[in-house]
């Protein structure tokens, strides 16, 4: 059987940024999944735009837990699905965020589903599910770091996942 | 495919895998949807469902053809600032997938991974992790589940269908992939 779960593209930063961008991103996958390990020039909210569409489309779920207690939330008229519930991002602690896309080059809405994973300061952890009313197939994501950047060797990887 | 900013980027063919694809099956106008004849060839299995539903049935999985009291089943749940535990314990005669079904606009969509299904000496253990935001606050919910199914016989049969008797709408899909062993 034919591998389906296909890694697209890799970016390690050089040099600090505002933002990663995967643009042009073909319409051959079912999902595609983004992992991105990251520290920040100081505490901030990461961010997942959609076809670099700062409309407020997007909506999130949470439900998060930081070792002591859990707790739940539902943000509505975002202009990106939010990645940093509970807390910021860290400048010295590398923090794990990963999305899982569906039927991204569909003509639903998009709904994704989203982790956060972090020891900073006693550790946190974040499930989320977001979604971007929009039927517009997905072609480019951004990862931004609000009002901040991504410090030197944050990776993000891209990958799609085929159906059979 | 263009990364932007990324300052070094690569773009490279896929490698031989460990995460294959073996069936999708459409769920437009059904109620019900069975992968049978799965090999016993992987390690474990995911499901990937994007879920649409008019009635907003919840989906339930069975395996095996089992529909007998065999199944246990917990959950944790956020929904819109309440976050709450429940499951079953004793007697489930199938396994939840999630809190809420979805609409026929908004999807729901949940991965589940089944662990060492094709193992004939170890009960078997699910998870999932599911979600749906349709953009109101009282309808979200987003969670994770484990699940054990009480039955040491290889996984060779994994039916999904729809709690009531609605179907799902246009555009649902699930998809079973094999992840290899090393």
């Amino acid at each position: 059987m034919a591998t389906t779960y296909e890694p697209i593209a890799t970016t390690t930063l050089g040099s600090a940024a505002a933002s990663i961008t995967f643009s042009s991103i073909a319409a051959t996958y079912t999902d595609l999944r983004v992992v991105l390990v990251c520290t920040t020039s100081a505490a901030t909210n990461i961010r997942l735009r959609f076809n670099n569409d700062s409309s407020t489309l997007y909506s999130i779920t949470t439900l998060y837990a930081d070792g002591i207690t859990a707790s739940s939330d539902a943000r509505g008229t975002l202009d990106a699905l939010s990645w940093t519930v509970g807390g910021g991002s860290s400048t010295t602690i590398p923090q794990l965020y990963a999305a899982d896309i569906f039927s991204y080059a569909g003509s639903t809405n998009k709904t994704s589903l989203l982790e956060r994973s972090e020891d900073k300061s006693g550790g946190s952890l974040a499930r989320i599910v977001g979604l971007y009313r929009s039927t517009s197939a997905i072609n480019r994501l951004d990862l931004l770091a609000i009002g901040q950047t991504f410090s030197i060797g944050t990776t993000a990887t891209l990958y799609g996942i085929k159906n059979a | 495919m263009s990364p932007i900013l990324g300052i070094v980027s690569s773009r490279r063919g896929a490698p031989p895998g460990a995460f294959e694809s073996i069936a999708t099956a459409s769920l437009s106008g059904v109620n019900t949807a069975t992968f049978s004849s799965i090999p016993a060839t992987y390690k474990h299995l995911q499901i990937r469902y994007h879920g649409l539903s008019a009635s907003g049935a919840t989906p339930n999985l069975e395996l095996n053809g089992d529909t007998g009291s065999n199944y246990r089943y917990h959950g944790l749940y956020g929904s819109a600032g309440a976050v709450a535990a429940g499951g079953s314990l004793n007697t489930y005669y199938n396994i939840d997938l999630g809190n809420y079904g979805g609409s026929s606009i908004y999807p729901e969509v949940i991965i589940i991974d089944l662990i060492d299904y094709a193992s004939t000496t170890k009960l078997k253990t699910l998870r999932s992790f599911f979600g749906n935001d349709r953009n109101s606050a009282s309808l979200n919910d987003v969670g994770l589940s484990s699940c054990l199914w009480l039955d040491t016989t290889a996984i060779n049969e994994i039916r999904i269908y729809t709690s009531g008797a609605g179907n799902w709408s246009a555009g649902a899909t699930v998809a079973l992939y094999g992840i290899k062993g090393a």
